[in-house]
């Protein structure tokens, strides 16, 4: 697939130590028409951190999620995934790759039940000839489903519950549990609470967490900066399609990453 | 006859082009060196001398239109038609319509479309008697002569005939035929329509009923329409006699209707044992009543109504002579004279024993 | 289990409606509670269920086929055809008969996935396409002249069982298997509840939906071959707004049109709820502008309740 070479891997200079990055943007470059989104966009996730991606509207927040998760080639530019060049050209490929993204609203299948949207694409068949017909095995389904949703702490009724009589949290937990159950290096959520409230939020949140220790990688797209002090261990700020700045949440404050999204705050180099 | 066609095919594009009198009478004049049809020379002197239109001294365009394509009785009426303008000579046929009768709509915006096209008369079958009367009227409007078969329009205009059955009177002897095969004694009857509120219908359904009242002796069980549709006709007639174990005679009012119904009769066993008393004679139908099926079958001649309206619609257009209504009649047809050759012209008519006249 | 609460409501309703029906027509007539009706109406019935299976199946993917009429029309008149002009037998003319449907499927699926041209129109552009053939194949003329053995599928018996009745229990136990037990199944739902979520699950949907309407193509072309076996002849004029008889079926049944659900138990209990009301219409005698005026106030009951029931649950999320 890939058909980018092999390049010399440019080294952070403030963080020797690491291990390469489980996904890492590079240059990022994608026009639509005359509208240039994004103009060399930079963006590092690492193992087991959860990252907030941030940006004013028109930042290129969206584009450059769409591009991790596959739904836009980008025009210049390369993307890793472990240190290794990949190219997206659908979806299909970023989640081959391991990488599982989570729409604001085209999540789930209202009318399939919990466990059909947790293995919907991937659904358990029979063994011997019935699954070769495409028989499904339900009842591992509902097992492996049942499991995954315990380990993630999600409470919903039944697997077998249809989604639409869910609520919004319960629903949304379920949509990132699915993610995160079949992501092999990174989950992206593009704003998992917006729709939510507080209690909600707290559950989705507390996924995110669980998902995190058990050594997952999250990419947060969010407009809420307390949610994002709260939750990220970094933060990367992207402005006028281009990475602004980058921080570790425990050394921020909500002032600055509003100077940084309005752009009277500059950590990164204006060139390369 | 091959001279003939080249120089009318000659004459038709000069017309079309210049369309003055001169040429038609330049026409006239080939026509008559070439084809020497008699007939043909009178009209066209009497046309050219009178400035009518000049249609009627060349080929002529008509267009036929049945209710529905689609079934055995319309061909039937345009093998009559296509046999008449044969006969005429040179004249076209133009055959078309609707793909359902209860497409009245789409019957109206083809007449206007045939109207559009200034075709030298309209044939017609009407879908509905009132819907169609406005569309009758334009093509008059627009000096196109309309000749009406099967069904007619409300209010139907003096000028335009009618070529149909008396539906209603035959109805009203189908009943008598059916109390008259059921004999004496108390008996319950069954009536599958086919389209109601259709003209057709109606008249056949009230034609029967009221042939009914003059036999005390019969009662009308069931009543049910079958749409035109085989498959209907056989449910319901089916239900009609699930409902009523001790039926004993059916009348059903058109093709699809007498299959279906004889049909069910057969699946529930019944056959020959009750009287069928059916409307048209499709391939079908009279098998059904060699078989003993069927009892009887009121055929029209629906050869006829296509021929008349062609032929008298060619006589006006190129004599000038008034279109006058005619009954087309109807024939009883049974297991005993369905061989005779009078019923064979019927059933099989063709333009070399046309049944007509 | 609960896994289609929804679904079983309306199922249920539809049921209750299709129990009290039959109850009081074994009452109101003293010949409907007999084999001989019992079987009729399940012959009656037959090409209107399998064909409303098909026409389910679509309605889950969120789609419509229109088209159902008319080409169970085609796909009779070219099966007695076959028998007539070119001696098969009516295995292979069935089989013909199939493979007419199917390829109608095709062009219906192809249209809406490759051309995505929206069901609706697709369909009802095949819909008059397939009429239009109908009529240049018979000339417009009734097929008739076939042999007794034609009639086999549609009047034929099984152990005293009508043979229809026998096919629609096999299809309809085939594709309510098909459609609550396999992957097909799952992806059929999943497209008609979320179609964009179902591609970014990696669901070839395409070549799924293409599928889908082949096979209910399938379907339909053997109802086709079933109602003309049923009448002994190819029929021009069959199926004329059959397609909203099916489509009522489904609905009524609790299929929604909004796509996602839907199940073949209760496109079965639709179709015989339909089925008995003419039935007991017939049977008391009851004009048919009634059975229409009642057949249209359970449509709307149906789809009034299928409504409440979205909103009420949209609250709750």
């Amino acid at each position: 697939m890939s058909t980018a070479p092999e390049t010399e891997r440019s080294v952070d200079p403030r963080d020797v130590t690491a291990e390469a990055p489980v996904l890492e943007a590079r240059g990022i470059v994608k026009r639509f028409g005359h509208v240039e989104a994004l103009r060399g966009a930079d963006f590092t996730v690492r193992k087991a951190e959860v990252v907030a991606l941030i940006g004013d509207n028109g930042a290129g927040k969206s584009t450059l999620i769409k591009t991790l998760s596959g739904v836009h080639a980008p025009d210049e530019g390369e993307l890793l995934v472990g240190g290794r060049p990949v190219r997206f050209s659908t979806p299909v490929d970023a989640r081959q790759a391991g990488v599982e993204t989570v729409y604001q609203d085209l999540a789930v299948a209202d009318d399939l039940s919990v466990a059909a949207n947790l293995y919907l694409g991937r659904e358990i068949l029979r063994t011997g000839p019935l699954g070769r017909l495409g028989l499904l095995d339900k009842r591992a389904m509902r097992r492996g489903a049942a499991e995954a949703l315990s380990q993630l702490g999600v409470r919903i009724p039944r697997v077998t519950t249809p989604i639409a009589m869910l609520s919004g949290g319960q629903r949304q937990s379920v949509a990132v549990a699915r993610a995160i159950i079949w992501a092999t290096s990174v989950v992206i959520l593009d704003e998992p609470t917006a729709a939510l409230g507080v209690v909600q939020t707290e559950r989705v949140l507390d996924v995110v967490r669980r998902a995190r220790d058990a050594g997952m990688s999250v990419v947060l797209v969010s407009h809420n900066m307390p949610q994002v002090l709260e939750i990220a261990d970094r933060v990367e700020v992207l402005r006028l399609g281009r990475r602004a700045a980058r921080f570790r949440a425990d050394e921020v404050t909500t002032d600055e990453l509003v100077a940084a999204m309005t752009g009277s705050l500059v950590t990164e180099k204006e060139d390369r | 006859m091959a001279p003939s066609t080249t120089s009318n095919r000659r004459a038709t594009t000069r017309q079309r082009r210049g369309g003055s009198v001169l040429a038609a009478v330049v026409a006239t004049a080939v026509l008559a060196a070439c084809s020497g049809v008699e007939v043909r020379d009178g009209s066209d002197d009497q046309a050219a001398a009178t400035g009518e239109p000049t249609a009627a001294s060349g080929p002529l365009e008509l267009a036929v239109l049945p209710k529905a394509v689609g079934h055995e009785f319309w061909n039937t009426v345009r093998a009559g038609a296509e046999c008449a303008a044969e006969l005429a000579g040179d004249v076209t046929v133009e055959w078309d319509g609707v793909t359902a009768e209860t497409d009245v709509e789409g019957q109206v915006n083809l007449v206007q479309n045939f109207v559009t096209r200034q075709v030298d008369g309209i044939v017609y079958a009407a879908t509905d008697s009132t819907a169609l009367a406005p569309a009758t009227q334009g093509a008059l409007d627009a000096g196109i002569p309309v000749a009406m078969i099967d069904s007619g329009t409300d209010p139907q205009p003096e000028d335009v005939p009618l070529y149909a059955t008396d539906n209603r009177a035959a109805a009203v002897e189908a009943a008598n035929l059916l109390a008259e095969e059921l004999g004496a004694g108390e008996h319950e009857v069954a009536l599958i329509e086919f389209q109601p509120g259709s003209q057709t219908n109606t008249e056949r359904v009230e034609g029967f009923t009221e042939g009914l009242g003059q036999h005390d002796n019969l009662t009308l069980v069931g009543q049910q329409p079958s749409h035109s549709d085989v498959n209907e006709a056989r449910r319901v007639t089916e239900d009609i006699l699930t409902a009523n174990p001790n039926l004993a005679g059916i009348f059903a009012a058109n093709e699809p209707s007498v299959l279906g119904a004889a049909q069910a009769v057969e699946a529930a066993g019944r056959s020959g044992e009750i009287v069928i008393i059916g409307w048209d004679a499709a391939p079908d139908e009279v098998a059904g009543l060699r078989s003993g099926q069927i009892s009887a079958l009121v055929v029209q001649n629906p050869f006829n109504m296509g021929y008349l309206g062609v032929q008298n619609m060619v006589e006006h257009l190129r004599e000038g002579s008034p279109l006058e209504s005619a009954d087309t009649g109807v024939t009883f047809l049974t297991q005993e004279n369905v061989d005779t050759e009078e019923a064979q012209a019927i059933l099989e008519p063709s333009c070399d024993n046309p049944p007509v006249g | 289990m609960r896994e289609r609460l929804s679904n079983a409501l309306s199922e249920f309703t539809a049921a209750a409606a299709l129990v009290v029906l039959f109850v009081a027509l074994s009452f109101a007539s003293p010949h409907f509670l007999t084999a001989d009706n019992l079987f009729n109406i399940g012959a009656q019935t037959a090409v209107i269920a399998i064909i409303a299976t098909a026409q389910t199946m679509v309605i889950i993917t969120k789609g419509i086929d229109l088209s159902v009429g008319s080409v169970a029309a085609l796909a009779g008149v070219v099966g007695a055809i076959t028998v007539r002009d070119l001696g098969f037998s009516i295995w292979a003319a069935t089989a013909v008969a199939i493979a007419v449907g199917a390829l109608a499927g095709l062009v219906n699926g192809l249209l809406v996935t490759v051309a995505r041209i929206p069901p609706f129109i697709a369909t009802l552009g095949t819909m008059s396409a397939a009429r239009g053939l109908v009529f240049i194949v018979t000339g417009a003329v009734g097929v008739y002249g076939l042999p007794e053995s034609f009639q086999l599928l549609g009047n034929g018996q099984i152990l005293g069982i009508p043979f229809a009745v026998v096919l629609t229990g096999v299809v309809a136990v085939g594709v309510a298997f098909l459609l609550a037990q396999t992957r097909f199944g799952q992806y059929t739902y999943a497209m008609g509840s979320n179609l964009e979520a179902a591609r970014r699950s990696g669901i070839p949907v395409g070549r799924h939906l293409t599928a889908v309407y082949v096979l209910a193509g399938v379907l339909v072309g053997l109802g086709g071959m079933i109602a003309a076996s049923r009448v002994n002849s190819g029929q021009p004029n069959y199926g004329i707004a059959l397609e909203l008889d099916v489509i009522a079926a489904a609905v009524i049944g609790g299929a929604s049109l909004f796509g996602g659900q839907g199940r073949i138990i209760g496109t079965l209990i639709g179709a015989f709820l339909i089925a008995l009301v003419r039935n007991g219409a017939v049977l008391l005698d009851i004009s048919i502008h009634y059975q229409m005026v009642i057949v249209g106030l359970i449509i709307w009951a149906a789809v009034y309740f299928d409504q409440y029931r979205r909103r009420r649950l949209e609250s709750r999320g």
